[in-house]
């Protein structure tokens, strides 16, 4: 299967996109964090801060499969631990609706499980998401990822507290499941046919 | 095939959005609920329903539910 999208280091020419999904309150619904608008400068800054190498920290613009590689989203992972070998998935975010095909999200999955478990050699991913992130909670589901339990009432956001998961995979898993074919497009949506039968 | 039924289909992959916002003319991308998982599972119906495979780039063309049917049409 062709790539649908490639990830590559921000770029200053990413401000501007940068910019608008910040402050789309829409888009930030549904994330652990706050949100409140940020103005343009503190966009360019956002985008300088994920430049370059981090010990802690490392973020990719992800970017459409051709010459002109425009950014469509960004994923990152966070709080990169080298003496517990973990790090924390800290999302996807695709802004351009075009590339909310599925096809951008697998492929964003898989790259930073690749990169953390093959090229960081990371024993443990883990992420945060919010109880009623259905899509989030789903995805847990199709990447046979583990929740792990909840921290209630861990976030106020929107006037209310709210649960938060946590879940985790670890290499030794992703490998397995890797090699067992399991995060080929084949089975994910297998799984999802799955999923949805089972829910109805 | 029909593209009655067809949105009817359509429509199912969607939790939060009525049955009765879906026509052939609907821009889905539009929609508020539209995202990545809704994505694979119009994918994973029209695979399971239909069978035929659809690529992430031909949906990302499609602007409407008529256009999505019109191209699985053309995959039989």
């Amino acid at each position: 299967m062709g790539k649908t999208v490639l990830f590559r280091e921000f770029e200053e020419r990413d401000t501007e996109f940068i910019y608008k999904c910040k402050n789309d309150k829409d888009l930030n619904r549904l994330i652990v964090g706050s949100f409140h608008p940020i103005s343009y400068d503190e966009a360019r800054n956002w985008v300088h801060g994920c430049m370059g190498e981090h010990e802690s920290y490392k973020y990719w613009a992800i970017c459409t499969n051709d010459d002109e590689q425009r950014i469509v989203g960004w994923i990152s992972l966070s709080s990169i631990d080298r003496v517990n070998n973990s790090a924390d998935f800290h999302g996807i975010v695709i802004g351009d609706p075009a590339y909310r095909d599925g096809f951008a999200w697998i492929e964003s999955y898989l790259f930073i499980y690749d990169y953390a478990f093959e090229v960081l050699k990371l024993n443990r991913v883990y992420g945060h998401s919010r109880i009623d992130h259905h899509a989030s909670q789903m995805t847990h589901k199709l990447f046979h990822v583990t929740e792990e339990g909840v921290l209630r009432q861990s976030v106020f956001k929107d006037g209310k507290y709210i649960d938060v998961t946590i879940s985790s995979i670890l290499r030794s898993e992703y490998l397995k499941f890797k090699s067992e074919g399991e995060y080929e497009m084949k089975s994910v949506l297998q799984r999802i046919k799955m999923i949805k039968k089972s829910n109805k | 095939m029909e593209i009655k039924e067809f949105i009817q289909n359509f429509a199912e992959q969607f939790e939060d959005t009525d049955a009765s916002v879906f026509t052939p003319d609907t821009v889905f991308h539009d929609l508020d609920e539209w995202g990545s998982l809704i994505g694979l599972s119009i994918i994973a119906m029209i695979d399971d329903e239909y069978g035929v495979t659809i690529k992430g780039d031909e949906l990302r063309t499609a602007k409407t539910v008529a256009d999505v049917f019109e191209l699985v049409k053309s995959k039989k």
